[in-house]
Parts: structure tokens; sequence; C-alpha cells
């Protein structure tokens, strides 16, 4: 594109250029790209669509006011490495933010600077390896996860040289102290423990647990996964928790984005605060990203926190908890439940009961018909068939009981017309996707047709 | 409260359906020690009004012109990529597991790892990583993957300070040491002098091109054996200049349409060669065809990924950078292979023109070796050059002395597009200060 100034168009380059093609770029006018990526977005489903009942991925309405802040120029354009003098606004948020993080979690220090769940799980499991080190506990290499865990837990775990020992839950779907004791060796430097569980369910053991785990000189990890239950009822910091990561983008309605960004900020104790990414001390583990975070998502969580004040969220929690039951009310008996243990805010079904063969499988992709995304479904994975619903507060009674009658209607067709079921689903865009094909010949870009 | 969904009404109703008298029964499974038993302290409840005005009144001023690159730069943002990414149906889907409700999240991030393999001369790419500093740090853990008995990975001094930080940081607890590969003064490039034995005994050798210093590398002939992790903070580069040769290919795609936003979110590119595909961290999506035969596409080769695999997976990542990978695809679609080339040329001649308008004022550049749009500039003649424009929120750079001792006074320029109308106001500031200082 020449620019008005011939002088500056003029100056020559003094470079080796590439001479290749890139043959698979588009050369579109505007309007055949608007038509592309809109067209292309009608297939997707989206909350504000309908009901996304995901299990752990706590998919609630995204305030629209967020997305208003967090295009704002002043703080969308703008450079970490401008004089603070141009930054005084962006500091005072992330004050706030990281002051209202340590409020509803109980923890006395906040780094913000993880980009997502995982990643803050990263910076909390390397600073903890760098806390055994520096005490010369260098035989504490194993990480105790319950079998309710998401995978990251053990993933990120690895990523810091630990080994991972899985434990068992209890018939009550709950992780019990006499199972957790035996496991609290020389070699035991910490538990990781979701709490309320991916089963819906309070840890009624997590106090003792932790006790436990102290008493031997290990530490508490809490996933925070499933936070949007518990603000205001119970603070992790003070109930044993010596680190715990937030998802800003479950609890605290910054969008999915099919598939981030997210953000991941870890709240700890003073035991851990000199090893944080952020400490400035000489025992921090060092910054786990470039820059500071994600600011544009602590934007969006300060505007929500913001427009909720304190009695606010705690109504969310009691609010996404008072939904749940109602939906585990309306569905025990008609889907089997293999734990019947007081829900929280998600409640885990299985395909135990289905008739006519019918799997879980068959039962989230005949619901996608009925307008519902379907639950998250197969995990956790100790539940064999699990269909696990997180309804979430910002569904109306009116739109779960929309979801209920859905999965009365799947039930019907399973046992009158199984292979309605097993088909599903009929509306989509596309029909069920061949997952095996794709894995086995992989086809992962656009090559050119001309190359051969 | 105004998000959710219930009324005074719904909620008698439904707790009396689940047959509790109120909320409190329902956690009961708490124990009373465990319970907060104070109100949560937090501002508000604001209404949106009063939000926004708290917001504007925390604004302070704005520079006038900032010529700060190094990692995230200023570039323009066309009107149909935010309007087409600020679509819900983009911002609050999930993450794609379900393809038969994803095609066009699927669809997109296939198109973007065509663009990103393409300008990367790889011949694959994933579907991005959270930013270019955490990408670079899993290309080194995959190159430890590949291979096991290489105990040393080798760092230009010229790859950006905060990715070498993140790096350090990622490898801390691995028994594989970081040694740095010094930069050459007069050409700002990285000086390989590694026997092609250490070349080979090397987990990996790391290049940025453009480098931190604006430089673009030419690392010649290295040893065939050896493992080159090519990294690129500035991809707009990529349209005008040759790719590194590199094993794996890394980078910041910031500068395709994504707003800086103070460095996140952005989104970080990860491309190598297809033998490998099986220790790529992050998420890849691949053609298929539907129950129908159609064309269809879905998330492949998960058996990789932390959800199924665990603790063997190869990354912990999991929500990464959908959205960000959106607009840069969208961007790169608009701007097509011409428009990003003659913007890449723009940016490097407005670059120059304004190089040659500070050395006319007596300024000097520290290297010789061509850049792309940014570059380093000495003003130790100057010491309140800086200073001086920076009171008229003018920001002529960022003062490399924070990552290298021995570079005071100089600064690391960067000129895109956005400045390209006021350059030569920029250049008649910098005169009067520079007779002023």
């Amino acid at each position: 594109v020449v620019g008005a100034d011939p002088a500056i168009d003029g100056v020559k380059l003094d470079l080796e250029r590439r001479t290749d093609g890139c043959n698979g770029f588009s050369q579109v006018t505007e309007i055949d790209c608007v038509r592309h990526y809109t067209r292309l977005s009608t297939t997707n489903f989206d909350i504000n669509r309908g009901m996304y009942p995901l299990g752990s991925c706590t998919m609630k309405h995204n305030p629209l006011v967020n997305e208003k802040v967090a295009a704002d120029p002043h703080f969308a354009h703008c450079h970490p490495y401008w004089p603070e003098k141009y930054l005084a606004a962006h500091s005072q948020v992330m004050k706030e933010l990281a002051r209202d993080l340590a409020e509803v979690s109980g923890f006395e220090h906040i780094c913000l600077q993880p980009a997502a769940g995982a990643h803050g799980e990263l910076a909390a499991v390397l600073m903890m390896r760098a806390y055994f080190d520096q005490r010369g506990e260098t035989s504490r290499r194993t990480i105790l996860i319950p079998d309710t865990a998401h995978g990251t837990n053990p993933a990120s775990a690895a990523m810091a040289g630990f080994e991972c020992k899985q434990i068992a839950s209890g018939p009550e779907g709950m992780l019990r102290l006499a199972d957790v004791v035996p496991h609290l060796d020389a070699s035991c430097a910490a538990i990781m423990v979701t709490n309320p569980n991916t089963l819906g369910i309070y840890e009624k053991d997590f106090i003792a647990i932790a006790a436990a785990v102290h008493e031997k000189g290990g530490l508490v990890y809490m996933d925070g996964a499933n936070f949007n239950a518990i603000m205001g009822v119970f603070q992790p910091g003070k109930i044993g928790a010596d680190v715990m990561h937030f998802n800003l983008h479950k609890t605290f309605t910054t969008p999915h984005g099919g598939g981030g960004p997210g953000s991941g900020p870890i709240g700890y104790n003073a035991k851990l605060a000199p090893f944080a990414p952020t400490s400035g001390k000489p025992e921090s583990v060092g910054p786990v990203k470039a820059w500071l975070g994600q600011w544009g998502m602590f934007i969006r969580a300060w505007t929500y926190i913001r427009a909720l004040g304190g009695t606010g969220l705690k109504a969310v929690s009691e609010e996404a908890i008072l939904n749940a039951n109602y939906v585990r009310k309306r569905l025990e008996g008609s889907l089997n439940l293999p734990y019947r243990t007081e829900t929280m805010h998600e409640v885990v079904f299985n395909d135990k009961d289905l008739p006519n063969g019918i799997t879980t499988g068959d039962f989230a992709k005949r619901l996608i018909d009925y307008g519902f995304h379907p639950p998250t479904v197969y995990f956790p994975i100790m539940v064999k068939g699990a269909l696990m619903i997180e309804p979430t507060e910002t569904e109306t009674r009116r739109e779960l009981d929309r979801f209920i009658d859905a999965v009365h209607a799947v039930l019907e067709e399973a046992r009158n017309n199984p292979d309605l079921v097993k088909s599903a689903p009929h509306t989509t865009p596309v029909r069920r996707v061949n997952e095996t094909l794709a894995a086995r010949k992989l086809d992962l870009r656009w090559h050119d047709p001309k190359a051969t | 409260m105004r998000y959710s969904g219930s009324t005074r009404q719904s909620r008698a109703d439904m707790l009396a359906a689940i047959g509790v008298e109120g909320i409190e029964d329902l956690l009961r499974s708490i124990p009373a020690e465990a319970r907060m038993k104070r109100p949560l302290e937090v501002e508000g409840p604001l209404p949106e009004s009063d939000l926004l005005a708290r917001l504007d009144a925390m604004k302070g001023r704005r520079p006038r012109v900032a010529l700060v690159g190094a990692g995230l730069y200023q570039h323009y943002v066309p009107a149909p990529v935010d309007a087409l990414c600020a679509r819900s149906e983009w911002v609050t889907s999930y993450t794609p597991y379900q393809p038969e409700l994803a095609q066009g999240t699927l669809v997109m991030y296939w198109e973007f790892q065509s663009y990103i393999a393409q300008l990367t001369g790889q011949e694959i790419a994933n579907g991005g990583m959270y930013d270019g500093s955490t990408a670079l740090a899993e290309a080194v853990l995959m190159a430890m993957r590949l291979r096991p008995a290489q105990k040393r990975v080798y760092v230009s001094e010229a790859v950006h300070p905060e990715y070498r930080a993140v790096l350090a940081t990622y490898l801390r607890f691995h028994d594989v040491a970081i040694e740095t590969l010094p930069v050459d003064r007069a050409t700002g490039r990285t000086k390989i002098a590694l026997s092609p034995d250490a070349q080979r005994d090397a987990v990996a050798i790391v290049i940025q091109s453009p480098n931190f210093l604006g430089a673009i590398e030419q690392p010649g002939s290295l040893d065939p054996n050896a493992f080159l992790i090519g990294v690129c903070t500035e991809a707009l580069s990529l349209a005008l200049l040759p790719p590194l040769r590199a094993n794996i290919s890394v980078g910041e795609c910031q500068s395709f349409g994504i707003p800086m936003q103070l460095g996140g979110p952005t989104a970080g590119f990860f491309a190598t060669r297809k033998e490998y595909v099986r220790q790529m961290p992050g998420r890849l999506v691949g053609k298929s065809v539907d129950a129908d035969g159609r064309e269809a596409f879905c998330i492949t080769l998960a058996t990789r990924e932390q959800f199924i695999r665990r603790e063997k997976a190869t990354s912990n990542i999991c929500t990464s950078s959908g959205l960000m990978c959106l607009r840069a695809t969208v961007y790169l679609s608009l701007l097509g292979r011409k428009g990003l080339e003659e913007l890449a040329e723009k940016n490097a001649r407005a670059a120059r023109f304004f190089a040659q308008g500070l050395e006319k004022l007596g300024l000097e550049l520290e290297h010789r070796a061509p850049f792309f749009n940014e570059f380093v500039v000495d003003a130790s003649s100057k010491p309140r050059l800086y200073d001086t424009l920076l009171d008229r929120d003018v920001i002529l750079g960022v003062p490399l002395s924070r990552w290298y001792p021995g570079m005071e006074h100089r600064y690391l320029v960067n000129v895109t597009e956005v400045h390209y109308a006021s350059l030569r106001s920029v250049l008649e500031e910098v005169k009067s200060a520079v007779h002023g200082s």
C-alpha cells in the first residue's frame, strides 16, 4: 500500500526477501472475508444461543459490559513497556483485582500472571518444588492426586518433575483421610484436591487431610476450577490450602472464546510467597509468561466482581448450587446417579440404566437436536459413562425445565426409537464426525492442489 | 444478582421441589468450621453506568507517539477484525470437543494452522499457544523429548529477555543447562562459534529473527544434526523475510490484529515437521468426514493431550488462545498475501526513513545488520533526549539498559504503519529536543 509520502515510499530496502509463494493465502474482498467468517460463526453453538451444561467448565453468561470495557482503546491498546505514568489505571485495576481474589479465596498473596488454569497449576507446582528444594527435602517428589482430578493436575505436576500417585475416592465420592494417610511418607510432596470435586461433592475430609499433610511436612494444592460453588461460602486459604488457581474464564465470566484465552491467577500463603513467579525475590521460580498476565481478562473480571459486589458473588454460588440440586432432583429418578452424596454446583449421572445399548455419547449427541450443548461426558474418569451437568446460576428455572424435558424426551426415544438416538445429531451443520479417520489420515493444513 | 436467573418465587418453588427449606440446607455437607462467617468485602454492586464512570475517572494520560515494540507491536487493527471477532458465536463458545456444534471454530483453527505453517515454512502447525514466550519454552521441552541424551541448550542473548526468563522457569527443575550465545556488538547478530560436535550435542540452538535488538539473523550453515528452534516475535516480518530453516518455529501472533492489551492475551504459534507431530504440545485440528461423507473437522491426536494422557501428556496445556488465533486468522485472510507483504514493506521503509532521520540529527545506529521495523539508536551523545521527549509524551523506544548492562542511553525504536503519517513531525520534535538537550 503506497502511502502519501513519496520520500518514505521511495526508501530502498536492503533486505533478502523470501521467494516462496505462501500460495494458500486468500486474496479476497472485504465482503468475501466478512461473509466467510460470519457464515462459519453460525455453525458454532455458543452461550448466547443456548444452555451449555458442561460440568466443571462453568459456562455461564458472559456479561456484555465486560466486552465493552475490554474493548476501550485506553485498556486495549497499551504496552507494558510504556513508562508508568501512562499505566496508572491499569496498575490500579490489577491491584484491586488481586485484593478481591485474596478476599474471596482467603489467601494473603495473589500472582495474576498465569495464562490459564493449567498454567496456574504449573506455576504452583514449580513453587512447591522450589520450596522443598530450598529446605533440602529433595526426596519429596510425589504428588497425590485423587481419581476425580482434572487431567491437567497430573500433567502439570509432571512438568515440574513430580511423580503422580492416584488415590481412589471412597464409596461416597469423596477422598477419605484414611486412604490418604498411608501415602504420607517421606516421598510425599503435596496433594492436589479440587473442592468441591468434579462429582460436585464437597470434600468433607478436606480440613483433616490438609492437617495430616501439613503434619508430615507436605503442601496442599487446591484446584479452583469449581470456585463458582464456594464464593462467600468457604475460603480455601483459611481451611488448609497453601496454594490454588482461579479460572477467570469460569468463575469470573471472562469468555471461553472457543478454547481461550483463559486467565489463571494463583493465590498462596506466606510459606510459598518467596517462590512466586512475580515475588521479585531471589527464591522466585521466575516468570511463567512474558509480561504481566492476561490483562484483557483482568479488566473483565474486575468489572464482573464490581457489578455484583460481595453479596452478589455469594448469591452466585448459592444459586449455582440451587440450580444443580434442582436438576438432580428432577432427573435422579430417570438417570442413574452413581453417587448419592449431597450435590453442590454440578451433578454426575451415567449411562448405566440407559436402554437398548444407548451410550453416554449417543445421549449427549441427541441432546444437541433439542438445542442444548451436551454435558461433559466420560469425565470424571472414575465414573463409567459419566454425564456431568453444571447448569450454573445464570440459567432460569424455565430454561432448566426445558433442559430437563429434553433429557426426558431423549430417554423416551432411547426406549422407543433407539436408532434415532444412536445416529444423532440430525440438525447440525455436520453429522457425527469421523475422528478415527482424522487421526489415521492426518490432514492438518491447506495443500496446494497444483503441487501434488 | 442481576445476571442470575432466579426470582424470589422461583427460588421458593425450586427449594420446595428439592424438598428443603432454604439454601442453607443445601450447604450442610460443609462443616461449620470451614464456613466463612462474615460477608465478602468487595466493592459493589455498581450499576453499569457507575462502573464505566469509575473506570473513566481512573484513566490517565496517553502517549502521543509511542515508538515502542520489543515483542508487542502497535499495528492497526482493521475494523472487520474487531467486528467479526466480537460475534458471540466466537466469543462465548467452548473448546470444540463436540465437533458437530463447533465447525466454525474448528475450520478457523485449521485455517490458522495452514497460515502459520506457510508463514514459517514448516510442514505443520498447531492451533496456538498462550503466547510466544510459552511457545518457546514448550519448544525446548519438545526438543528434550526428541533428544533425551542431550543436556545443553544454547540460547542467543538476542532472544527476547522475557522469553529467556520464561524458558529458565520451565527448565528450572530439568537436567538441562542453558548457555547463552553472545551478540556481536558491531552487527547486532548472534555469534554462533560452536563446533559441529557442540551443535550436535545440544538439545537445541535457539535463535530469534529479527532478534530482540532488531537485527535480522543469518545463522549460516549449522551442522545438519543441530536442532534449531527459530523464534519470531514480529510475525509481520515473515511476510517479507525468509523464515529461519528451523526444526521448530515458534513466536507471537500479536502483530496480526491482536491489540497489545498490556501483553495479554495474545497468541503464540508453534510449527514444526510432520515427523515430530506426536511430540507436539497443544491442540491440533484435522480434516475428516462426517457420517454422510461430507467434509468435516475435529480435534485430532488428542491422545497427546492432558485430558487423555494425564501425566504422560506432551504438555499440560488446556484452554489456550482460541479467540486470539481467530483474530490472527481473520487478519491474514483480510490482508491476503499481497496486502501482508505491502504492509511489511511499508513498515520496513518507515523504520528506515526514521532511522535515517535520526542519523541526520547526529544520533547513531548501534548495529550494522539489516533490520525490519525495529532498530537500536545510540543516544549517549544526547543523554537528556529521551526524558525531554517523554515530557512531551513522545516515547523514543525502550531503554535497553534494563536488560543489557553497558547499553545505557541505547533505545530500541519501533516504527510501524501507524506512525507513518507522523514521522516527519516526530523527527521535528526530536530535532528540537536534540537542540534543547
